[in-house]
């Protein structure tokens, strides 16, 4: 350490005082003041399954921002913990980030019953809470929440892009089938999604079901009955694949099929060519054109060998948000907060804009469909060319 | 008329995974008065034995049926004497909460091993079989038949093998049947393995179809527990009979009613049941 | 001489209690940080759910799984009764009450059955109550119900460190009586007891009942703190599993081992989320393995056993002077 000199002290106290009036912090000691914020994952437990990817780009966006030399000269430090995917965990979880180590933010976690959970603990604490990978927007609309921000496309939006689609397309085909699970997020988007079907003239059967459910075939046997001629499934994977293959087992060949996680994980692996012309949606592709994303895919890869999934978009995303707000606001808590609910801010993920509830109205989804083993973007004003009718399945 | 069988075929593709499943429990419940919690995550090691082989091998997922039934064996052997021999005589509170912390640690292996990420594979039978207007895809097919001739040979095993009738001497009445000079110890290491086995191959036909990931036992487990139950604690056949009533039952609401309604239906069965007949549906009249 | 000595333990047991609890109640007005109290509050939570259960299932050892869900009952009962206008305290009874009424559901239907078959039948309880409440439209669906308003952390705080000590006590004091006297009967040989005139299907409901009010009441704080309820989390059979593990690792049917339980659940879990993340659960999933295994009774029973042990004192004179 330097020796203190009486000119040294004399020069960083009036460092410091102009620092306390500007609200920068350019003495030694406080460049190296690290600022922290907090990230809950679910590791471990039922909902583990992207966890790691949004740690990698996590870590990525700290890079590089600290690369650059932090915000303000300040390094970010970003502390992760696990939820278990268990809301219990999740209270104590936030309380460690904002009481002991001092996180001026949250950067969300995965599923719902845990967001909710912290976004009471957030609310208490008046520490700004971002929902990374929040797609429900009903835990907007159950209680009043200043603190927390929905980062991610609602869900209530999943049916959106398919039903453009079969606006289009339809045709004489006017029954549509939605099988949705018995949760908020899936409950909301088949109530969106039954009401713009009506708007565009289909005739709507929702089939409910059991949130982990495997047997769908009375579902399915239903379907036929009815003979629904559109189908589009509201719910999570595991569910989504077994509903396919009990369709396709049951020689079910509707004349659009479309669930909303098709994009995800392993739809080829799991159904080979019976995946040919079902349709998606998706938050985020990495073949999605601006000049932002190409440069996080390369990022990206050049660091991990590896495409990205939207897992890792949606944190790099929460990460670019809170950098702008941080890099307008300062590290004040209810700056950062003030700044969240006003602001419209560039990501990833596409433009970050939340209504006076806190959902999400910026970022929406694109519809997308496997076309020769190939997951393609079909929505959002790309010009490319739609299986219609799907082929029968093998 | 085609509906009604259509739905029975349904119920028994359903049912007759859930007896394969249901089968160790009520085998060791019956030999050894141990409550598995762990049941689950043996059905999880045979799913991930069967894709790790499909994936890697590229061969067809049957391959992976004995594989995982071996595996298993020798998994539950391994876990028998290590863990379960060492709760003898201790009361059935401490046995489950034993099983039950088996589960977490397997779990919590399984998640870090393997991560969170779904796993499936399409390899395997494709392609439907249509008969008397009721079609059935050839891996549900596949399945039933399989949980068939295993439950069966399970039954075999139980009524003419000599471990098969030490097993049942040991289930009746444990002093008396080591009196008789039946060796407890090897016949309740049999008993755990014959049963983890069929838990383990029955995770290799959950893989066949459905996705893989390190929660997709334990997911069956409540289930199995309700057949065991109904069919009466300890009784292999009743867990068979109640497995497949449950099947039926699930198909059948399910298709007037909903899926959650299904449930609530077999719940509301089964407590009906344990009302009239507390020993469940086969199971014996006495504590 | 036993019977005064028994009685002066339950006594400074229950100053002890009393005492303890009023010292956590303070700390938050002693500067200790919110993340500390929210540690202690969870203490308190798992620590009086874990005595609802010992009441009942610690006594009688007839295992029961339904206490998450009876919990999970006290805490939509309590959100609907604040939620409709009624002030704190009635609320609370309302919980208490709502939840000691389904208990005789389970306990008229089930009580009859023996050992195992009891316990899986309140596991399935836990899963109708789950079912059914999600197809109730008028406690919310799927979408669970809130609070109309968050109440402020101390709250709650103050009101499971009241039912975590209040618990305690109750136990501490239960087992002195001559319905714990009965009870123990009951645990040892229910025929011979049902001989010697004790109405043990009676007993065991009273107990049931009384032990679902507890965690009925648990459940109400519970839902005060979290102020939102979804139904696949208040009803997930996980937190029946905290409540037998808290008294089985403690020592069940004694007043203090659920207290140790609760601690080294809350310790452990945070110690190690904090340096083995992703870990943790497995080292949980050991740490219990270990301890059913080689700490016959539970912790607290081991430790008096080590203890006298050493003192070399034949534990049926461990209550009395020491021969010299």
């Amino acid at each position: 350490m330097q020796t203190i000199t009486r000119r040294g002290v004399l020069a960083s106290s009036v460092t410091a005082l102009a620092a306390g009036l500007v609200g920068a912090s350019p003495t030694r000691s406080r460049a190296a003041e690290p600022i922290k914020l907090g990230a809950a994952l679910s590791l471990t437990g039922r909902f583990a399954d992207a966890a790691k990817y949004c740690q990698e780009a996590y870590l990525l966006w700290v890079e590089q921002v600290n690369g650059k030399g932090g915000i303000d000269g300040r390094p970010i430090q970003m502390i992760v913990y696990d939820d278990e995917s268990n809301p219990d965990t999740g209270r104590v979880l936030a309380e460690r980030l904002i009481d002991r180590d001092g996180a001026i933010a949250i950067l969300g976690p995965y599923s719902s019953p845990i967001t909710d959970a912290m976004a009471t603990a957030a609310e208490r604490a008046q520490v700004p809470l971002i929902g990374m990978i929040a797609s429900d927007a009903s835990i907007w609309n159950r209680r009043k929440l200043r603190w927390s921000f929905q980062a991610f496309p609602s869900s209530e939006y999943d049916h959106e892009g398919f039903l453009d689609i079969c606006r289009q397309k339809a045709g004489a085909a006017r029954k549509l089938a939605i099988v949705y699970e018995e949760t908020p997020f899936s409950i909301s988007a088949k109530d969106w999604a039954a009401q713009k079907a009506k708007e565009i003239g289909l005739s709507v059967d929702a089939y409910g079901y059991n949130p982990g459910a495997q047997d769908f075939r009375s579902i399915v046997e239903r379907m036929v009955a009815a003979g629904s001629e559109l189908v589009s499934m509201g719910g999570y994977y595991q569910p989504s694949i077994a509903l396919t293959r009990q369709m396709a087992e049951r020689g079910f060949n509707p004349v659009a099929y479309h669930f909303i996680l098709s994009a995800d994980g392993v739809t080829k692996d799991a159904l080979g060519a019976n995946a040919e012309g079902v349709f998606g949606r998706s938050a985020w592709e990495p073949t999605i054109e601006s000049p932002a994303n190409g440069a996080f895919v390369a990022l990206y890869k050049a660091r991990y060998n590896r495409v990205p999934s939207y897992h890792s978009a949606a944190s790099y995303a929460a990460g670019q948000v809170i950098e702008a707000a941080i890099n307008s606001k300062g590290t004040d808590r209810a700056a950062i907060r003030d700044f969240l609910a006003a602001s419209s801010i560039e990501s990833v993920l596409g433009t970050f804009k939340v209504n006076a509830k806190g959902q999400q109205e910026g970022y929406r989804y694109v519809a997308t469909q496997w076309q020769s083993g190939i997951c393609q973007v079909v929505g959002g004003g790309v010009q490319r060319p739609i299986i219609w009718p799907k082929p029968k399945w093998t | 008329m085609t509906l009604a069988l259509q739905l029975i075929a349904n119920g028994l593709v359903v049912g007759g995974l859930l007896c394969l499943v249901a089968l160790g429990l009520a085998l060791i419940f019956g030999v050894m008065r141990v409550v598995n919690f762990a049941h689950g995550e043996f059905v999880t090691l045979g799913a991930f034995a069967t894709y790790l082989l499909v994936a890697n091998l590229h061969v067809s997922p049957l391959l992976g049926i004995p594989l995982a039934f071996a595996l298993g064996a020798v998994a539950g052997a391994v876990v028998q004497r290590a863990i379960i021999a060492r709760t003898t005589g201790r009361p059935e509170l401490d046995v489950l909460m034993t099983t039950y912390a088996l589960s977490i640690v397997a779990l919590g292996a399984f998640s870090q091993a393997f991560g969170g990420d779904f796993r499936s594979y399409a390899e395997g039978p494709t392609g439907t079989l249509t008969l008397s207007g009721v079609t059935i895809g050839w891996r549900s097919l596949t399945v039933l038949l399989v949980c068939l001739a295993l439950g069966g040979a399970t039954v075999l095993i139980m009524r003419r093998a000599r471990i098969g009738i030490a097993l049942r001497a040991l289930a009746q009445n444990r002093d008396a049947a080591a009196s008789c000079g039946i060796d407890v110890q090897r016949s309740e290491l049999f008993a755990f393995s014959l049963s983890v086995g069929l838990a383990a191959a029955a995770g290799s036909l959950v893989s066949l179809i459905g996705t893989v990931t390190p929660y997709v036992g334990h997911e069956w487990v409540l289930d199995a527990f309700v057949v065991v139950v109904l069919g009466g604690m300890g009784s292999i056949t009743g867990a068979m009979i109640a497995a497949i009533l449950l099947g039926l039952v699930h198909s059948v609401a399910s298709f007037v009613l909903d899926d959650s309604w299904a449930k609530i239906v077999a719940y509301l069965l089964l407590y009906a049941v344990l009302l009239v007949r507390p020993q469940g549906l086969l199971g014996r009249a006495d504590g | 001489m036993a019977e005064s000595s028994a009685r002066r333990t339950a006594l400074f047991g229950i100053v002890a209690t009393a005492a303890v609890a009023s010292l956590c109640a303070a700390l938050p007005w002693l500067g200790v940080s919110a993340y500390l109290r929210t540690l202690l509050y969870y203490g308190a939570y798992y620590l009086a759910l874990g005595q609802a259960w010992n009441l009942m299932s610690g006594l009688t050892g007839y295992v029961s799984f339904a206490h998450g869900a009876l919990a999970g009952i006290g805490a939509y009962a309590v959100v609907i009764a604040m939620n409709a206008g009624l002030p704190l305290w009635l609320s609370l009874l309302c919980a208490a009450a709502a939840t000691a009424l389904a208990s005789l559901v389970i306990g008229l239907t089930s009580l009859r059955l023996r050992g195992t078959a009891f316990t899986f039948a309140t596991l399935f309880f836990q899963e109708l109550v789950l079912l059914i409440v999600r197809k109730l439209p008028f406690v919310g669906g799927p979408g669970g119900i809130v609070l109309e308003e968050i109440l402020p952390a101390w709250l709650p705080y103050l009101l499971m460190l009241g039912v975590a000590a209040g618990a305690t006590m109750l136990l501490l004091v239960i087992r002195r009586t001559r319905t714990g006297l009965r009870i123990l009967a009951l645990k040892d040989d229910e025929a011979a007891a049902n001989a010697a005139g004790i109405n043990a299907t009676r007993l065991k409901l009273i107990l049931f009942c009384v032990s679902a009010a507890i965690a009925g009441a648990t459940g109400a704080v519970h839902g005060l703190f979290a102020s939102s309820l979804f139904p696949n989390v208040v009803f997930a059979v996980d937190l029946s599993i905290v409540a037998l593990a808290v008294p089985l690792i403690g020592g069940a049917g004694t007043a203090s081992g659920p207290v140790v339980g609760a601690l080294l659940y809350v310790v452990i879990r945070e110690v190690l989320q904090v340096i083995a993340p992703g870990m943790h659960l497995t080292i949980v999933g050991l740490v219990l393995l270990i301890v059913i295994l080689f700490l016959r009774d539970g912790v607290v029973v081991a430790l008096a056993r080590a203890i006298r042990h050493r003192r070399a004192l034949p534990p049926a004179l461990a209550i009395g002077p020491e021969p010299r």
